[in-house]
Order: structure tokens, then C-alpha cells, then sequence
């Protein structure tokens, strides 16, 4: 079941998804993510997300960003992070 | 310095921006303006709407952007600036102060959807007539860097979350493209602040984003959520300005930038941007391990290999950065900001000082030695020390004047009359204080000016006048005071009809012989109005009484000239600092009180011929001539002990708000600077005093408010009231 990322990726959420995501890891588990809902990101979600799929990628397991909005999409592209959203 | 401390700057710069865009207007409506002219304009828009954009206000960034459109078409001229043009301008203009005053004091911001339409409009006429005219127009690239039909300027919502405005597909990095490298300092999210809202700033001019450096990421385990560790390689299109690109930086924090052009290396470009911040930012990346963050002198090129450019011969690095950074240096250290907070601490520092020096004047005396050279050189120095302190706190009236244009606008707008504003003097400095406290006076006196004094177009006409009537605005130092004038040429204070309403409000006896001058103070009386109907622009019958009051609570005196049929003139005669005056120190009874020395015109002992007793106690002195009203300071704040025969006492003759008057005092002590404490900060106002000060010898002495004593007998209101003391 992938994870349904919140409308607000914005600074003040980005604690609490670099949490999330590193409860996922640690508990060796793939992150599926679904970015649909998305309509505000911010570079400190970014960056965590960037940070998890390198994390995941070490760890041998699966890091996808499923269905990502316009808004993540556009974000990722303008921050040079087109990567983030092509499966790992 | 912090976000916070950043956008008061930046509000700081948005004034001095309006105030600028003000005086290109005035050169404008004078005809005498430039291209340059509009560029200033321009530019003081952009910046704005810059600024606008990095703390997030976003309508007043869209404003800005529909305003810069329509600037931007007018500066390259494929609209030509005529009247309606300009109107819709400076209408925009007023609209854009009200906006920047909105977002700092975190207020709704402007109902501005007509004003919006207007500004389309406006763009959208000039550029159907500019096709038709011109298919090619030449100045395309400057248009470039704003493009006019972006109406993809959608809000910060949108900003956040949404991709960049698809900029145009910019060629691979042309040789002559400018790269940039940005790396936001490690805090760049405190506040609330957003790195990636600069991209899309510059998403806006066509820059894209080449490369992102993660190297400085750490592992998910130790990633701090709330730092930036991302470093961006971004290409900009050659035809971008650079002062545009670094614009976009204008107010941040800590970020490092290397601006390179084309195939330059970009190692001698390297600019930390000023901050406290900067450094320790720069030496975390330092401590770690990363080759590239480690070596910025003397591997440069480790840094920025990810940039798809050419190498670079060194020897172009110098040549390109010489000219720049000198430049900014220069700049820098032409100004400082400081808190004006420590400002007020100097002030007050020097203050105590120039008490302590007063005080050791005192006991040097008191031992014989008040002739050592020494003495007189740390008087010297004292009095320059104080006078270089004050110089600081000084401010350009121009501040002030800058608002009154726009007040000039609106009252045409209201009254229906035409008006030309004429400004002199306007980089006269004066205390901060007085620069704060006279802009309420002032607007309304303007206010009075064209409401009262200017006649209809109409009347002007029959009377022969231009049908635009003047209002003149100036400031100069006059006798260590500044005086500000606002006259107008209209139709002169109406003396019968201030006369008549006067008695009909009771403020004068009908019978009462009075002056012209005094029928002119009249309209300063409590209540007095000679406006038929309340309007919104005046004629409260409370705007001249508050006027005189407030330039009172500032040290300051207001004079009236008026002539029928050719205009007013009110001049308001302020001191140039709050802080220090000159005073004489004379005795009364037992006490010591102080006069400023700006009200005294001569000091005399008369003799039994020069004072003539009216009864009452009141008297007249005879000087040469002319009889002026003699104030009998001792009973006037109930003094015990003073001398009473004014031919025993010494009289020193004053000229203030009602005229030249006569202060009896006992005795004259001495003449010296004294520094002027607030009695109403320390203790409470009080009627007939203007503050205290501490004398050399220790002694507090109370500072005589001159035009409050004479004003008593003057205006016949009311008999001598007992005065609370407060020392």
C-alpha cells in the first residue's frame, strides 16, 4: 500500500516525513509513495525525498513516487531533481 | 542578521524606492525628464516586486508585475507617455504605496482589481497600437527580461507547487550564457523562507537549472530536515542584466553565488552575500570532507566542473571581476543602517557628557580655574562631539516632502481643483524626530492650502489668476532653526469673515480692537472654522488649534502671512534637535530656569519711564518705543521671593508665536548649552514649561516655555494659574 504523501510538503512537514521515511527503511520495507495529492513542495521535502531514495537504494529496496501531481512534478523539474521521480 | 531584520530592509528600501519614484514623477510633470527617467521608475517596480517575491507577499508581487508591464512597455518606448497615461501611472504609483504599507504592517492589501484592469488596459491599447505601428520593434531584448503578456504570475500557492511558467527552451548553454551557481546558506529555510521560490524567479527571466549538487546531502539517518544542503548550477539566458539576476538575491541571507558569463571560470566571481550568517556557513562546508566545498581558492575548478562550459584562461577572471567589486565596496561604505536604538544610547551618552563637562566647568570655577585653556578646548570638543552626534540623526526634509505629492493628487481628485506642487529645499536635514512628528502638521496645512486657501478654477479665473493654483512647499535653516513654509496663492485668509466667526463662537468680545495679524492667529483658536460645510478634506474646526499644538510639543512656533487676494503663507519656525538647545539661565526667586536663547531678542534693566502699570497687575515696557506686554514670571508659576518692582528686576524681551513680549526675571546667571530632558517622559507635561535640565553645579532647572507664558496674558483667556513644580 504506498504511502499517500500530503497536500503540504512544505519546510514544517518535512520532519515528520524524513521520520516516515526512515521508520520505512529501517524497518526494510520499499517506499511506494503516491504524490497525487501534492499541491505545495518546498526544497526541504525535496531533499528529504532525494535523501530516502538514496537511503532506499543502498538498502537494495524499491523507492517510487507514484502518480506525482503537476505541482510535484514542476517542483522536482525546477529544482534540477527530475530523477526523484523515476523508479529506483 | 535574520529574515525578519532582512524584509524590515527591504520595506526600508521599498520607501526610499517610492520616495524616488515621487521625485522621478515631479521631473516628469516638470517636463524635463529623460529615458532615464522611466528606467528609475522601472527599476524601483522591479526591485520591489523582487523583494515582494522572496518574503512571499504575493499581491503585492502581482501588482508589481502588472505595474512593471505597462512601466516596461513605456521605457522602450512602444508606448508613448502622454497624459492619460501618465495619470493611470501615478495612480498605479499611489496604489503601490498603499500596497507595500499593507504588507508590512501585515494589513489586507488594497482593493486593486480595478486598478489591474486599468493597467491591462493600458498595456493591452499601447501594444495594439504598437503592432499596427511597429511589427518589429527594436527594442525587444530589454522587453525580454519582463515579458508583457506573462499572465502566468500566479500566487505563491502556486508558486510553491506549481512548475515553473515553462521558460522558453533555452538553446543549450550558449557560450555567452551567464551560469550561475546558488547555494542557499544552511538556515535558508528559518521563517518561513522558500530557495526554491528564487528559482522561480529565475525560471521567470528563462534560466534553467543545469545541475543540482548533492554532495553536501547527508545520509537520511542524520539529515537535518530544516537545513539546506542542495547547491544549484543554473544557466541564464546572455541577454538577461546582470543586476536583474542578482535582484533575485537582493534579500536573502548567507547564500553563495558565483555569477560567471559564458565560458568564464567562475572562481574569481565567487560573492558570499553580506551576512553573519555567511561565514560559519561557509565554514561547516569547509569541515566536511567534501574535496570541492574544501578547496574554494585554490581548486576552483573542482567546484564547478559540473557546469557544461568551457575552461576558462585565467587571466579573464581579474579583467571581468575588477570593475564590479570595487564598486560594490564603495557603495557599501557610504552608508550604514544602525538601530536607531543605539543611536538614541549615543545621543543620550553625549547629552550626560556635555552635563559632566558643564559640571567640571562648575568646579574648576568654583577653584580659579575656569581660564585653563585645557577648560576651553573640552568645551570645544564637547560642543563638536554633540554637534557631529545630532549630524547623525539627521534626515533630509524630503522624507516628509515625498509623501505630499501623492496628498496633492488625492485632494485634487476631492475638490475638483488644479494644483501645482512646487518643492524647495526638500534636502534640508533636520532631527529624525522632528522628521517623524511634523508630517501630521504638515498634511494638514497642506490640506488647508488647497482646500481653503485656492480658489475654485472658476474664481481663479474671474480673478485673473492661472486656473491652476500653486501650492509652494519649502524648508531652509534659518538662525539655527528650521523653517518650513507652505504657502499657496490663493485668495488670503478672509479677516472679516474670521472676525465674524470668531465672535459668533465667542472667542472674541465684538468690540475687540484687534491686529491684523491677531485676526490671522484666530484661526488657530480651539473650535474655529470658517468652512460652510464639513467636508472630508477639512473643516473639522480642530485641524489648525491641533496643528499649533503639535508644532509647540515640538519646540516650534507657526506664523501666519496672509494677503487678500494673493495668498497665505504659514511658516513653521522648528529647532534643528530636540536633544540640546543654546539657553540663558536666570533666577527667580530661589529658583534657576532656563530661556532659549532662539526667543530672546535683548535683555534690559528699565527705568521707572519704560513700564507702564495697566492695573491688574498687567504692565507694558516701553522699548524704544513700541510697547510690548510684561509677564511677571514669578507670579505667572507662583515663585515665592522674586523680586516684584520690575525697575529692581531684569527684563528679558522674547519673541515668540503672539509677538515680542517681556519676561521679568530677578537676575541673568549665565549663557550655555544645556541638554534638554523631557518632563513628560520623566514626569508629566505641565503648562508653561518646556522640559528640565541638570546644571554644572548639580542643580535641576526647569526650561521656561516661552510662547505657552506669553500666550496667557495674550489671548486674555484666563488669569495666571498656579503651576505645579516639578522639581
Amino acid at each position: 500500500m504506498p504511502i499517500i504523501l500530503p497536500a503540504s510538503l512544505d519546510t514544517l512537514a518535512a520532519g515528520t516525513l524524513r521520520t516516515n521515511l526512515k521508520n520505512t527503511i529501517d524497518r526494510g520495507e520499499s517506499v511506494l509513495l503516491n504524490g497525487g495529492d501534492v499541491e505545495q513542495v518546498g526544497q526541504a521535502c525535496l531533499q528529504v525525498l532525494v535523501s530516502a531514495q538514496q537511503a532506499a537504494k543502498e538498502a537494495k529496496l524499491v523507492f517510487r513516487i507514484e502518480d506525482p501531481s503537476d505541482a510535484l512534478t514542476g517542483m522536482a523539474q525546477l529544482a534540477g531533481l527530475d530523477l526523484l521521480l523515476q523508479p529506483a | 542578521m535574520n529574515t525578519d531584520e532582512i524584509q524590515i530592509l527591504f520595506f526600508q528600501e521599498c520607501e526610499e524606492g517610492l520616495a524616488g519614484m515621487e521625485q522621478a514623477f515631479a521631473t516628469i510633470r516638470d517636463e524635463s525628464h529623460d529615458p532615464e527617467t522611466i528606467n528609475t521608475i522601472f527599476r524601483c517596480v522591479h526591485s520591489i516586486k523582487g523583494g515582494a517575491g522572496a518574503f512571499g507577499h504575493e499581491r503585492l508581487q502581482a501588482y508589481t508585475h502588472e505595474y512593471e508591464t505597462l512601466l516596461d512597455l513605456v521605457r522602450n518606448e512602444t508606448l508613448t507617455l502622454d497624459q492619460p497615461l501618465l495619470d493611470t501611472i501615478l495612480a498605479a504609483f499611489d496604489m503601490l504605496a498603499d500596497h507595500v504599507a499593507a504588507a508590512r504592517d501585515t494589513e489586507e492589501a488594497p482593493a486593486d482589481v480595478d486598478m489591474l484592469e486599468r493597467l491591462k488596459q493600458a498595456a493591452v491599447v499601447d501594444q495594439n497600437a504598437a503592432d499596427a505601428a511597429e511589427p518589429a520593434d527594436i527594442a525587444v531584448p530589454e522587453a525580454q527580461a519582463a515579458p508583457a503578456g506573462d499572465d502566468g504570475f500566479d500566487d505563491l500557492m502556486a508558486m510553491l507547487g506549481g512548475p515553473a511558467e515553462a521558460p522558453e527552451p533555452v538553446a543549450e548553454t550558449a557560450p555567452a550564457d551567464w551560469n550561475l551557481r546558488v547555494r542557499p546558506a544552511r538556515n535558508a529555510f528559518d521563517n518561513g523562507s522558500e530557495p526554491l521560490l528564487l528559482l522561480r524567479e529565475l525560471a521567470r527571466l528563462g534560466a534553467t537549472t543545469q545541475q543540482v549538487d548533492l554532495d553536501d546531502l547527508p545520509p537520511l539517518a542524520s539529515l537535518d530536515a530544516e537545513c539546506s544542503y542542495l547547491t544549484w548550477t543554473i544557466s541564464v539566458p546572455e541577454s538577461v542584466e546582470e543586476d536583474d539576476i542578482r535582484s533575485v538575491f537582493e534579500f536573502t541571507d548567507g547564500y553563495t553565488l558565483e555569477l560567471t558569463r559564458g565560458a568564464d571560470a567562475p572562481s574569481a566571481q565567487e560573492e558570499d552575500l553580506p551576512t553573519a550568517e555567511s561565514h560559519p556557513a561557509a565554514q561547516e562546508s569547509d569541515d566536511k570532507p567534501q574535496p570541492s566545498a574544501s578547496q574554494p581558492a585554490s581548486a576552483p575548478e573542482a567546484e564547478i566542473d559540473s557546469a557544461p562550459t568551457a575552461p576558462t584562461p585565467p587571466k579573464s577572471e581579474p579583467a571581468k571581476s575588477a570593475p564590479a567589486k570595487p564598486t560594490k565596496l564603495v557603495a557599501a561604505n557610504q552608508t550604514i543602517r544602525v538601530d536607531l536604538d543605539k543611536l538614541d544610547k549615543l545621543v543620550n551618552l553625549v547629552g550626560e557628557l556635555v552635563i559632566t563637562q558643564a559640571m567640571l566647568a562648575q568646579q574648576l570655577s568654583d577653584h580659579d580655574l575656569a581660564g585653563i585653556p585645557e577648560l576651553g578646548d573640552l568645551d570645544l570638543l564637547t560642543r563638536d562631539l554633540q554637534e557631529s552626534t545630532m549630524a547623525i540623526r539627521a534626515q533630509p526634509m524630503n522624507t516628509v516632502f515625498s509623501r505630499v505629492p501623492r496628498i496633492i493628487r488625492e485632494l485634487e481628485g476631492e475638490t475638483g481643483k488644479r494644483v501645482r506642487l512646487e518643492v524647495e529645499g526638500e534636502m534640508t536635514e533636520v532631527d529624525k524626530t522632528v522628521v517623524e512628528r511634523i508630517g501630521e502638521p504638515l498634511t494638514h496645512l497642506i490640506r488647508n492650502a488647497v482646500d481653503h486657501g485656492l480658489e475654485s478654477t472658476e474664481r481663479r479665473v474671474a480673478a485673473g489668476k492661472p486656473e491652476e493654483g500653486v501650492v509652494k512647499l519649502s524648508a531652509a535653516h534659518h538662525s539655527g532653526r528650521i523653517v518650513i513654509t507652505v504657502s499657496d496663492d490663493g485668495g488670503g485668509i478672509n479677516r472679516k469673515r474670521v472676525r465674524e466667526r470668531a465672535v459668533e463662537r465667542g472667542i472674541i468680545q465684538p468690540d475687540a480692537a484687534m491686529s491684523d495679524e491677531e485676526i490671522d492667529n484666530l484661526i488657530f483658536a480651539p473650535g474655529f472654522s470658517t468652512a460652510e460645510q464639513v467636508s472630508s478634506v477639512s473643516g473639522r474646526g480642530v485641524g489648525m488649534d491641533v496643528v499649533r499644538r503639535n508644532i509647540q510639543a515640538l519646540g516650534g512656533r507657526i506664523g501666519i502671512q496672509s494677503r487678500e487676494g494673493v495668498g497665505s503663507s504659514f511658516s513653521l519656525s522648528l529647532p534643528l534637535t530636540l536633544a540640546v538647545l543654546d539657553g540663558m539661565i536666570v533666577t527667580v526667586g530661589k529658583q534657576t530656569y532656563v530661556i532659549p536663547l532662539s526667543h530672546i531678542v535683548e535683555s534690559l534693566r528699565p527705568n521707572e519711564h519704560n513700564v507702564s502699570e495697566l492695573g491688574d497687575g498687567a504692565a507694558m515696557l516701553d522699548v524704544r518705543g513700541s510697547y510690548v506686554p510684561l509677564h511677571r514670571i514669578a507670579s505667572q508659576l507662583n515663585i515665592d521671593n522674586a523680586e516684584t518692582n520690575p525697575r529692581e528686576a531684569v527684563l528679558i524681551v522674547v519673541d515668540g508665536d503672539h509677538g515680542l513680549a517681556a519676561l521679568m526675571v530677578d537676575s541673568i546667571e549665565d549663557q550655555r548649552q544645556v541638554v534638554v530632558k523631557s518632563l513628560e517622559a520623566n514626569y508629566r507635561a505641565i503648562n508653561g514649561l518646556a522640559g528640565a535640565t541638570i546644571l554644572g553645579d548639580g542643580q535641576v532647572a526647569l526650561i521656561l516655555d516661552v510662547d505657552m507664558l506669553t500666550a496667557r496674558r495674550f489671548a486674555g483667556a484666563a488669569p495666571a494659574q498656579t503651576l505645579e513644580m516639578a522639581a
